[in-house]
């Protein structure tokens, strides 16, 4: 989450390491490919260890030691979470992995594969890029190409559309709530918890859009990370749609081994995949036990609509096709908010907290009119309010017109040319007046 | 070979009536931006809920003005000042502000209105305190073509400074107040209301003993003490400045303090010998209130630093009988 010049080593460290073990495991036998493998492995997932994970460990380990009576305690180490370390420690060892498989050669350009590694629009917070799609374009000459530009700054464009108009605006709704949830009652605790999803959306699929803009730009193709998740039927198809690039890597490097592993158990095994693909997932997502519960949730969920699939499959026969879809997109993305929360606490205590405050089962404090002074106390206005409506409701338009034609330009081929220009002027202006400059916040899976 | 010369000639051409194409359509676009700017400002200026919109309206006119921060806004009662003087009153105190905006709101004044008779500035210790950094850049966003106001804001919001030189850009890092700002100057304009309000600019603060000052001296028990921000006197002095250029009699004031706050505010009396120093300088009088008898009484306050309605009552006959010579000479016989 911080950069620390020094830190660079620690890339450096990596990039050298998984640089040598890709030529080596390309030319070794398959008993020593194995061993620079696993040497590739714990040398990247030692570093996540050691700079994510060591104090989270420590820290229970302590507190094991204390309900047991035992009179030690391990020393925390006063080190910062170097910036995009689980990305580029991922990226990096999908290098190695698919190496080791056969599907990608070892790279022998040491500068090309540190670009690989270190490629600065996904280096902070991804996508995770694999082997086969990234490397070979480093190879190709790139031409200046006036319509990649302007596509490409089209996104980017949308990118900071979501980010600073929309994430920005709605994190005024939530943090409060979230820091203090015993404070508020009913209604800013819901608005935080919906508030959560569409901001963290925004701010993430914001930032994979400005660095997929910036790599068009440029000439480079990278990965869809993001295919608009809220109007996903079940869990297991919202996280096809949500952080592709990850949840591909946890699917092929994890999930796939571990299903094979486990063949012989039946459902078993797969549910057994399914529920330590995502408390791993969780963790991925930071060092605590808030998000461990988060991926249980998810891995509960998944497991569940892994063992009804038939019941749900002839429930939904039997409805008609609307109420059916709708209703488990209702559900999906209410399971989804729900699960969330873990996610922005701070901790398990506060999402506790947030929990009980949660109408229907704690107290509902109800407010005689919509009154925002009320609600909260951090001067919010109804303005404020209105952006992020607004900005919701654009983001629903934008989502279905990219969907439909991932070019913005594409769509003025089918209304009028000529209007192009006015569209980019109103979105200007709007993104002048909406956009929260003055006090926005850093990327939230920049910690990450 | 000559028609490859003509394909290349062609070629040329394209690229050309593309350039020009862009050109235009860049140039058309800072132009509509430039008009939205515009618009902003225009209607921003209507809005008579803040202070500069008062002051940009041209009708307040008046003969004797009020500058200061919350000290004047919620304490000066202008209305009575009016009815005991005859002459036009207003209250230009800007809550939670220093010397900085007081002098930017003063600028927007003078160039809309009649210079005023007499003008009355509230000059507290916090008004000069390093720790004092609030400057509500947003309430000045539309007037910046002044050059007063641009350096004052530069000195102050150094990103706002640099944005206002781009099309609309210096609406976007306040753009949430400044929308707010543009909704009620448009409903005030299509309504066509007065920047004129009955209360004359004055705000009383009609809540209870708020506790705040026991809360403070809970944390400092042993007082604090301001620190002069050399920043902050300068522009005191351009103020001053100011002043003298547009030939205005100043008088400088300092608003009531709860006595039994005072020894709390440790160097209280060193910053008052400057500013009386300052005063001096410039051929102005100082006079402190916070000595009044009234200042014992918790019932005219609404904390130590600000009085409640009734005190700020209170206060303002005793202003004005502290004055009266000096409003006797504008309106005689009153």
């Amino acid at each position: 989450m911080f950069f620390v010049p020094v830190y660079i080593l620690i890339l450096a460290f990596t990039i050298v390491i998984d640089y040598v073990a890709g030529i080596l495991i390309e030319n070794a036998d398959s008993k020593k490919k194995k061993l620079y493998l696993i040497v590739s492995l714990i040398s990247n997932i030692g570093i996540l260890a050691v700079f994510k994970y060591y104090n989270f460990f420590v820290d229970n380990i302590n507190d094991v030691f204390v309900l047991s009576g035992v009179n030690f305690q391990f020393a925390f180490l006063k080190i910062l979470l170097p910036i995009g370390l689980s990305f580029h420690t991922f990226q990096a060892m999908s290098y190695t992995i698919e190496v080791y498989r056969g599907n990608q050669k070892a790279e022998r350009h040491f500068g090309i594969y540190a670009l690989y590694v270190m490629f600065f629009p996904q280096l902070v917070a991804g996508p995770i890029e694999r082997p086969q799609n990234m490397l070979h374009q480093f190879h190709i000459k790139h031409k200046f190409d006036f319509d990649l530009v302007r596509s490409g700054l089209n996104l980017m464009f949308w990118g900071f559309f979501k980010k600073m108009v929309i994430a920005d605006r709605l994190t005024l709704f939530v943090d409060p709530v979230f820091a203090n949830p015993v404070k508020y009652g009913g209604l800013p605790i819901l608005f935080g918890m919906v508030f959560f999803a569409f901001q963290i959306y925004c701010d993430f699929s914001g930032y994979s859009d400005i660095a997929i803009g910036a790599a068009r730009i440029m000439g480079f193709k990278l990965m869809t990370n993001f295919n608009f998740p809220f109007i996903s039927k079940n869990i297991t198809e919202f996280w096809r749609k949500w952080h592709i690039s990850l949840s591909t890597w946890f699917n092929d490097y994890l999930f796939n081994p571990l299903v094979i592993k486990t063949r012989n158990w039946h459902k078993l095994g797969v549910c057994f995949a399914l529920i330590s693909t995502l408390l791993i997932s969780g963790l991925w997502h930071g060092a605590g036990w808030n998000f461990v519960i988060f991926g249980g949730l998810h891995g509960i969920a998944m497991t569940y609509e892994f063992l009804t699939k038939k019941i749900r499959k002839s429930i939904s026969k039997a409805l008609p096709d609307w109420i059916y879809g709708n209703i488990s997109i209702v559900l999906t993305f209410m399971f989804a908010c729900f699960a969330w929360i873990f996610f922005r606490a701070k901790s398990l205590k506060m999402a506790w907290a947030y929990i009980k405050r949660i109408p229907g089962l704690s107290t509902f404090k109800s407010y005689h009119s919509f009154n925002l002074a009320t609600m909260y106390d951090n001067n919010i206005s109804y303005i404020d309010l209105s952006i992020a409506i607004i900005g919701i409701f654009a983001l629903f338009i934008g989502e279905y017109l990219l969907r439909k034609k991932p070019y913005i330009d594409e769509h003025f081929k089918v209304i009028i040319s000529n209007l192009k220009p006015v569209f980019y002027f109103i979105a200007l202006v709007f993104f002048i007046l909406t956009a929260v400059f003055n006090d926005g916040k850093q990327f939230i899976y920049f910690q990450f | 070979m000559a028609s490859n010369l003509f394909i290349f000639n062609s070629k040329i051409d394209m690229k050309r009536k593309e350039i020009v194409h862009y050109v235009i359509v860049l140039v058309m676009f800072l132009f509509f931006l430039k008009l939205v700017e515009k618009t902003l400002d225009y209607f921003i200026r209507f809005d008579y809920n803040k202070k500069p919109g008062c002051a940009a309206s041209g009708t307040i006119n008046a003969d004797v003005l009020i500058q200061g921060a919350s000290r004047v806004a919620f304490g000066m009662n202008t209305s009575i000042l009016h009815k005991k003087t005859g002459l036009s009153c207003y209250n230009l105190g800007l809550p939670n502000s220093y010397i900085d905006e007081s002098l930017a709101l003063l600028e927007i004044y003078l160039k809309n209105n009649k210079k005023p008779k007499y003008l009355f500035l509230e000059v507290s210790a916090n008004y000069f305190d390093f720790n004092q950094t609030v400057f509500h850049s947003f309430l000045f966003v539309p007037y910046m073509e002044d050059e007063l106001i641009t350096s004052i804001v530069r000195r102050n919001d150094f990103l706002l400074y640099t944005l206002h030189y781009f099309p609309l850009f210096k609406y976007s890092i306040y753009n949430g107040e400044s929308i707010s700002q543009f909704c009620s100057g448009l409903s005030r304009r299509l309504k066509n209301t007065s920047a004129y309000d009955s209360a004359f600019g004055y705000k009383p603060m009609t809540c209870e003993w708020d506790g705040k000052f026991d809360a403070f001296k809970e944390k400092n028990p042993n007082g604090i003490s301001y620190k002069l921000d050399e920043s902050k006197m300068k522009s005191f002095i351009q103020y001053m400045d100011l002043i003298k250029k547009y030939n205005i009699k100043l008088f400088l004031y300092e608003a009531p303090i709860l006595k039994e706050a005072l020894p709390y505010f440790k160097n209280h009396d060193s910053i008052a010998n400057v500013i009386t120093k300052i005063a001096s300088e410039y051929n102005v009088t100082y006079v402190s209130f916070a000595n009044l008898p009234m200042n014992s009484n918790r019932l005219y306050f609404v904390n130590s630093m600000h009085t409640c309605a009734t005190g700020s009552d209170t206060f303002t006959e005793i202003f004005y009988d502290t004055y009266s010579d000096w409003f006797r000479k504008l309106k005689p016989g009153f």
